[in-house]
């Protein structure tokens, strides 16, 4: 199986197989296969920015263990989720995480 | 008021965790295992299992080294709880967890903390941008989810980097470069600890052959310095300085950030447990003794998370404990400790090498840019801290009052020692006399819900 490059984040190296699930992020429906992390199934899908923190900064998953709390998004309406602990369901509505002194404009 | 009682509780089903398991079931004592994860292994051997019917031979022979492990853990008989969390161990040795929603309380005659390590911070510039990952990040998306990023830059130092970069050019994925910022220091305080290295020909051997390996496919630039990341709502590119002086900048979407593991304290911290400073490594350590016994006479502590050795000496550790928790059950067991410790030592043997050559320069623990973000969670910069320094801080938990750096989400897991070497810096205090940030429960996250769900937790 040939896995080509494209212009994506990041790429597959390998077939996972699994049941596929559909979940949300913001306004786009995203397919994932059932069981990957929210972080992996996000930024399988080129989303790397996932939640802005005081003084304007955009963030993104850092360490993918729980333990920086750098990928913190809301998932069906609960704020303050890790997306590299939680796993993907289908139907999940996610959104990203604004830190709570701006006003939610994403300049990326 | 708990639910459970059992005879030995295990706190992470990592190598260390996995391995006491299968002591002290094999025993006849009633154990249970705690991981926050939804499969066994930790960071080293996760996914392992799931892994394992695929066999991409990309990840190499250290990883499949756990396959035995973790298979005998998965048949040793314990009670195993994931995707579990610890939130806290009370002084009646209640141990408080959160799981899908609901909290709960169990309780254990002995309990062993085997929470493993986490990666050293590397603040360099830019290192918050969306597209900068720590590399154990980059090498748990590649085991958990089969993703890679071409065209990565890895930048720091230690045994992870190699292994993750040997893995990524083993799955088919371009890396743009290797940027090793090992300095001649460091490989002249290693050098003379190289002999007793050479008790672990196995592991030199494999790091020779990673080496050699991405050689052949990447360029490897050692002697790096000041390394900054560009960009403005995600990676654009870095910039570093060459051993002869010349200042690179380099295109990139991914750059992957590492200074080595520290063990991970927060809970043993949070238990109330004695600490020590561990000057040649750099790092907190719980002070135990020989069987990973803490300060707590119940209490014990294996793996990384007591001094980092590896998957291979953390397996050891958790043997040596738990066989120290039968041998308190009053079955002895004295020769086969003898052998564990005799071997956990064999396994030490490289790490007094290993640690001198791999502690970061101070440039890449202590950020050099005034605007260099320290603590992640709240946005407080170098600049910041110095503020609060200059106001009169004298310490981590004052300084935590100051400037709001150790008091997000992460509990200072990321910024704790950066601030701690800050402080010493400017007050010329020692690492140890400064001390850490007073760790309190809860050390893994708990809404007022769950907390609420927690029988007998209302007066009736």
């Amino acid at each position: 199986m040939d896995f080509p490059r494209g212009d994506l984040m990041f790429r597959s190296v390998m077939t996972k197989t699994g049941k596929p699930v559909e979940f949300q992020f913001e306004d786009e429906i995203i397919t994932a296969i059932d069981g990957d992390n929210v972080a992996a199934a996000l930024l399988k899908a080129d989303k790397i920015q996932f939640r802005t923190a005081k003084k304007h900064d955009v963030r993104g998953p850092y360490c993918m263990m729980g333990v920086c709390f750098e990928c913190l998004v809301e998932i069906d309406g609960r704020p303050n989720q890790q997306a590299c602990q939680a796993i993907i369901r289908d139907g999940m509505q996610i959104r990203r995480q604004q830190a709570p002194d701006l006003d939610g404009e994403y300049e990326g | 008021m708990t639910d459970q009682h059992f005879q030995v509780a295990i706190i992470g089903a990592g190598p260390a965790g996995m391995a006491a398991a299968c002591t002290t079931t094999k025993a006849g004592l009633h154990t249970i295992v705690i991981d926050d994860q939804k499969d066994s292994g930790g960071q080293v051997y996760r996914n392992l299992r799931a892994n394992h019917s695929l066999s991409p031979t990309y990840l190499g022979d250290s990883y499949y080294a756990g396959t035995k492990l973790s298979n005998d853990f998965a048949a040793c008989g314990a009670n195993y709880w994931t995707d579990c969390a610890v939130w806290q161990i009370t002084s009646s040795h209640e141990i408080a967890l959160v799981s899908r929603g609901e909290a709960k309380l169990i309780t254990a005659d002995y309990i062993i903390i085997a929470t493993g390590a986490i990666e050293r911070a590397m603040p360099v510039k830019g290192w918050t941008l969306p597209g900068v990952m720590s590399v154990g990040g980059a090498q748990t998306l590649l085991k958990q989810a089969a993703l890679g990023a071409d065209d990565a830059v890895f930048v720091g130092s230690g045994p992870l980097l190699y292994l993750t970069v040997w893995q990524y050019i083993k799955a088919g994925l371009s890396v743009r470069a290797v940027l090793d910022t090992t300095g001649r220091s460091q490989w002249l305080s290693a050098l003379p600890f190289a002999p007793l290295a050479f008790l672990q020909p196995d592991m030199l051997a494999m790091g020779q052959k990673w080496l050699r390996e991405i050689r052949q496919k990447v360029d490897v630039i050692t002697n790096v310095e000041e390394v900054e990341i560009a960009g403005r709502s995600q990676v654009e590119g870095l910039s570093y300085t060459t051993s002869s002086g010349e200042r690179i900048d380099l295109p990139a979407k991914h750059v992957f950030l590492h200074q080595g593991v520290i063990p991970n304290i927060n809970l043993s911290m949070a238990t109330g447990l004695e600490h020590r400073w561990d000057q040649k490594a750099h790092y907190w350590a719980p002070v135990t003794d020989a069987t990973g016994k803490s300060s707590d006479e119940q209490i014990y502590i294996a793996g990384d998370g007591s001094g980092v050795g590896g998957a291979k000496a953390a397996a050891i550790t958790g043997q040596l404990s738990a066989s120290a928790i039968v041998a308190r059950h009053g079955k002895p067991r004295l020769m086969a400790q003898l052998y564990y410790k005799l071997r956990h030592l064999h396994f030490l043997s490289i790490r007094p090498f290993l640690d001198r050559l791999y502690l970061p320069e101070v440039q890449f623990r202590i950020p050099q840019n005034d605007e260099t973000i320290i603590c992640r969670c709240e946005a407080v910069t170098k600049a910041d801290i110095n503020g609060a320094l200059g106001s009169g801080a004298t310490g981590p938990n004052q300084l935590k009052a100051f400037s709001r750096a150790g008091m997000g989400r992460c509990q200072g897991r990321t910024c704790g020692l950066m601030v701690q070497e800050m402080i010493a810096d400017h007050t010329g205090q020692s690492m140890a006399a400064i001390g850490y940030y007073r760790i309190r429960p809860p050390v893994k996250p708990i809404t007022l819900a769950e907390l609420a769900s927690l029988e007998g937790a209302w007066p009736q």
